[in-house]
């Protein structure tokens, strides 16, 4: 036994082993020990808008009144809501946190809404999180919905929702992980 | 041609909620929870990226400088559907609408750069199109043409633009502006049930973007120059602040075309030389709207065209200016009045207003005179008192519209008829499950002149898939006969006889009148020159009497039942679609033959006591010497005869792309239009016009192939082949009925956008690339030229156009 021992102490270590050790390493350091060092997978979901809208914060019920067409906007500002497309894991934690429905619920709130008034416009969706950043930095008044990780510098964060602010660990807006 | 939905356009990809999975991109940046497995494997990486954001929390917030803008808002990348109005009044994806519907989009029009309307219209599938003059053309669905077809409507923005008496489309007189048009609507189905008469074979409803200045504010202009004098200007300016706003959009437009056809030229008409084609058009359109929150809104529109042509028409000469210049006037107006009572219900009161005036100078060979000019005046009024609720699963849409319409002008003798029609209609919609919706329609109408009718349809669809649907309808219209054909005096209304030579000349050549004392000859011929405009009497090329048309009070509808059947299915890039019809016309109008009736002259005194001594008492004599002539004068009138029309019809889309710049789109219409008893479409004005064997302007086959390439993000090039094969015309007074022969074009387009000027392009265009010269509607000229011509019309030939527009 004592001899195995020592022959396989001895033997060099195969280097599909030891390639197999260093993956899992790897794995381990990059999954689970730099999320714990660093803090929990960031899930905010903030609110942007274009950069030259004066708008600090919003209430959920605001966001929903607008992006159901109940009014077009915000502190005095004429907005224009986009929404991403339906069956995104953002578009899904939206809806559920803020107009409290799922897309068909939605579809159907705007289907009745524009059988009642066919000049409604339904926010526009876009195909992806980077082309609904391009468009509120681009178009006046748009208000929109990013992951807090793909905000940059070209839009405004909308600080405060429902009075909480975004750095606070009671933001309300968080996707599910 | 349908817009479909994954057509590569830039602007125009289409889904409908729930998005498809394969086309939507999940793996965006950012996006954190990201399913596919290859992502699992950077989520670490990610994870990395996302701590070091937490511990330097400022990165990524607002402070944003004023110059950090990014180059241009992706449009392109949207998920907007194309959606309509028309079918069933409230925003519908095409796909999922249970009628069968084709959409020309803004981006389809700016990348074929129309000289007109038609260039569009014609590449859609079960719509035809014919040119009658430039400005001016025919469009029908089903095989159900006509001149001055009044069997489809065409709405603009929802609001019907039918002439108030004729109630057809003349497509001259509509204030359109080419460069503000959104979309175009082709509903390919009865429509009675949702617009009433008229809408008979189909609607065309123009969506233009003059109603909406709060979402493309600024000024836009356009400039396109062409050959033959083709000049077209547009400006558009926008404004809104706040919760009001304006529209105003001018459009001036000149052009020459298309060629006249040549070999006409050996009339016997002094002074003529061919036809004249020439047009300048000024179009005005001003919107406005104001609301008050989000329940209440106010719109209103004034629109003017004034248009000035010089071209071949029904009473105007060739080529003469004193006669065939034509001065068109319309002004339309509306307003509407919306307000939402509750969450579920709403109001809409509107009341329009459409006025139509032109002159033209009358026929000299009718009217012995040169200078002799005819005017005509319509106008309609309509109120539309609508109601809109959407309950549970069902949306209702009722309402009362009244219609007034009033006719001011030579056809009838200045009488100055009116027509009052009054309807109810009511439509439901309802989502029997997510894969099954169901369309029912019913309208009641009353007219005071052609009494009680109705309308139902009813339509269903059924999802088969996601992106695949199929759907089945049927659908009873009708169509009320033109005001004149109530009113038509024999006295009065207009004659229809032969126009060659006038009715001076050929009473002085028939051998009755000749035998009459002189003195009676001239009392006769001042009696017919002052009193009746010379609208009283008609006759052939021999100088002899011939038929009159007459009114016929008791005049009924037309009707037309018709079933559809089709399916559509889109997967990626591929889309096809097929769609096929039966319908049966029944209680067709004619001016029928069957039912000669003794016309009685009811020759009104002449001011000159001379001459009515001597024509009092000889009067009778003279008629009876015209009644008992080498032909007998007849009169004819428009009747419900017991003819019917049956058409038999599919067309075929399919479009996919072939690579990643390069798509094609094919469609084909196939048409069977038949009379029954056969042989005897008597649609025809001359007596000796020919009686064709199947109706006019129904071209059994059209095809079209659009191919299009797209280089790079800012280019595309567009090529159109389109194909229509032989047809028949009618005879209309100017023409008898003829066989036009078939013709195929190409078309190619070069649209470049500007990447840095946004919004700007440049667009230049050939027409009929290879110059296949072919006519056009006209049927054979034999009517004014004795010598004779097979065919008649214009000629269309090799054209080019350079248009530039920019939005600022």
């Amino acid at each position: 036994m004592a001899l195995n021992v020592r022959r396989w102490c001895c033997e060099p270590i195969p280097e599909w082993i030891r390639r197999l050790a260093l993956g899992v390493t790897f794995c381990l350091v990059l999954t689970v020990i730099v999320p714990v060092a660093f803090g929990q997978e960031d899930l905010r979901m903030v609110i942007v808008v274009h950069p030259l809208t004066p708008l600090a914060q919003v209430s959920s019920k605001e966001l929903r009144d607008l992006y159901l067409g109940e009014t077009s906007r915000l502190g005095g500002t004429e907005m224009v809501p986009v929404n991403h497309a339906a069956l995104t894991p953002i578009r899904r934690a939206f809806d559920k946190l803020v107009l409290h429905m799922n897309a068909d619920e939605f579809a159907q709130a705007w289907k009745a809404r524009r059988f009642l008034d066919p000049s409604q416009k339904q926010p526009t969706v876009f195909r992806s999180i980077e082309s609904v950043k391009i468009f509120v930095a681009a178009e006046k008044g748009a208000i929109g919905y990013l992951p807090y990780s793909a905000v940059d510098a070209t839009v405004r964060v909308v600080q405060k929702v429902d009075n909480i602010d975004i750095a606070s660990k009671d933001y309300p807006l968080r996707m599910t992980p | 041609m349908t817009a479909g939905r994954n057509e590569r356009h830039p602007i125009m990809e289409m889904t409908k909620e729930p998005v498809d999975l394969e086309s939507v991109d999940l793996c965006d940046r950012g996006n954190c929870r990201l399913r596919s497995r290859r992502y699992e494997a950077w989520s670490g990486l990610l994870w990395i990226f996302l701590s070091v954001h937490l511990i330097l929390p400022d990165v990524g917030r607002c402070a944003v400088p004023a110059s950090a803008k990014p180059s241009r808002a992706p449009v392109e990348d949207t998920l907007e559907e194309v959606e309509i109005l028309g079918a069933n009044k409230y925003p519908t994806p095409v796909l999922i609408t249970p009628q069968n519907v084709s959409v020309i989009t803004r981006r389809q029009i700016k990348e074929l750069c129309p000289r007109d309307l038609p260039d569009l219209l014609k590449l859609s599938t079960g719509v035809d199109v014919f040119t009658k003059s430039v400005g001016d053309f025919e469009t029908s669905m089903g095989g159900t043409a006509r001149d001055l077809n009044n069997r489809m409507i065409l709405l603009i923005d929802g609001k019907p633009m039918t002439t108030p008496f004729y109630g057809c489309t003349a497509w001259q007189q509509i204030p359109i502006v080419l460069d503000s048009i959104d979309r175009i609507e082709i509903i390919k189905e009865p429509c009675s049930a949702q617009y009433g008469a008229n809408a008979f074979a189909g609607v065309i409803n123009i969506v233009t973007d003059q109603s909406s200045p709060k979402s493309d504010e600024g000024v836009r202009f356009v400039t396109t120059l062409g050959e033959q004098g083709y000049s077209s200007e547009t400006v558009r300016a926008a404004k809104w602040n706040k919760d009001e706003g304006f529209t105003l959009t001018l459009r001036y437009w000149k052009d020459n075309g298309p060629s006249p056809l040549a070999d006409i030229s050996h009339t016997p008409i002094p002074g003529y030389q061919g036809i004249q084609n020439d047009l300048e058009k000024v179009t005005g359109v001003f919107d406005w709207e104001k609301k008050w929150g989000q329940k209440t809104r106010l719109s209103a529109r004034v629109s003017r065209l004034t248009n000035n042509r010089s071209c071949y028409s029904l009473f105007s000469n060739l080529n003469d200016p004193r006669t065939s210049h034509v001065h068109d006037t319309s002004t339309l107006w509306f307003i509407e009045l919306f307000h939402q009572i509750s969450k579920r219900k709403a109001v809409v009161f509107k009341l329009q207003s459409n006025r139509y005036d032109f002159s033209l100078g009358a026929n000299p060979l009718r009217s012995g005179t040169l200078d002799s000019r005819t005017d005509e005046s319509d106008r309609f009024t309509e109120a539309d008192l609508q109601g809109r609720s959407f309950l549970g699963k069902v949306g209702y849409i009722y309402g009362l519209t009244w219609h007034e319409s009033v006719d001011d002008g030579f056809a009838i003798g200045r009488s100055k008829p009116t027509i009052h029609t009054g309807s109810a209609y009511g439509q439901a919609e309802y989502q029997f499950n997510p894969k099954t919706t169901g369309f029912l329609g019913l309208m009641a109408y009353e007219s005071s002149q052609n009494g009680f009718d109705y309308s139902p349809k009813i339509s269903v669809l059924r999802k088969l898939g996601e992106r695949e649907v199929v759907r089945a309808g049927w659908g009873r219209s009708f169509r009320a006969p033109e005001g004149p054909f109530f009113f038509l005096n024999p006295m009065r209304g207009v004659s229809m006889g032969r126009l060659v030579p006038g009715i001076t000349q050929g009473l002085k050549a028939d051998p009755g009148f000749a035998q009459l004392p002189v003195a009676l000859q001239t009392a006769v011929l001042t009696q017919v020159s002052a009193s009746s405009g010379n609208s009283a009497l008609a006759v052939d090329g021999n100088g002899n009497p011939t038929v009159l048309i007459t009114g016929n009070e008791d005049l009924g509808n037309e009707h037309l039942s018709q079933f559809d059947l089709g399916w559509e299915k889109e997967k990626g890039s591929q889309r096809l679609k097929f769609d096929a019809w039966y319908s049966v016309m029944t209680d067709m109008i004619f001016n029928s033959p069957f039912s000669h009736i003794a016309l009685k002259p009811t020759f009104t005194a002449s001011n000159d006591p001379a001459v009515n001594a001597i024509l009092d008492p000889t009067a009778t004599k003279f008629w009876q010497a015209m009644y008992n002539g080498p032909t007998p004068l007849s009169s004819e009138r428009f009747e419900n005869t017991g003819m019917q029309q049956r058409s038999l019809g599919f067309s075929a889309e399919a479009g996919d792309n072939l690579t990643s710049k390069l798509r094609l789109d094919i469609n084909y219409t196939y048409q069977h239009v038949t009379i029954d008893p056969a042989g005897n479409y008597i649609e025809r004005y001359p007596p000796t016009g020919l009686a064709l064997t199947t109706p006019p302007f129904a071209p059994r086959h059209k095809a079209n192939l659009i191919l299009r390439y797209r280089p790079t993000g800012n280019d595309t090039i567009t090529a159109v082949t389109h194909y229509t094969s032989d047809y028949d015309t009618n005879a209309s007074l100017l023409s008898n009925a003829a066989r036009v022969p078939a013709y195929t074009t190409v078309d190619l387009s070069l649209l470049h956008e500007f990447k840095k000027k946004n919004r700007s392009y440049l667009n230049a265009t050939v027409k009929n690339l290879f110059n296949d010269i072919h006519h056009e509607v006209v049927g054979g000229l034999s009517a004014l030229d004795p010598q004779g011509s097979p065919a008649g019309g214009y000629l269309w030939d090799r054209f080019w156009m350079v248009s530039y527009g920019t939005h600022f």
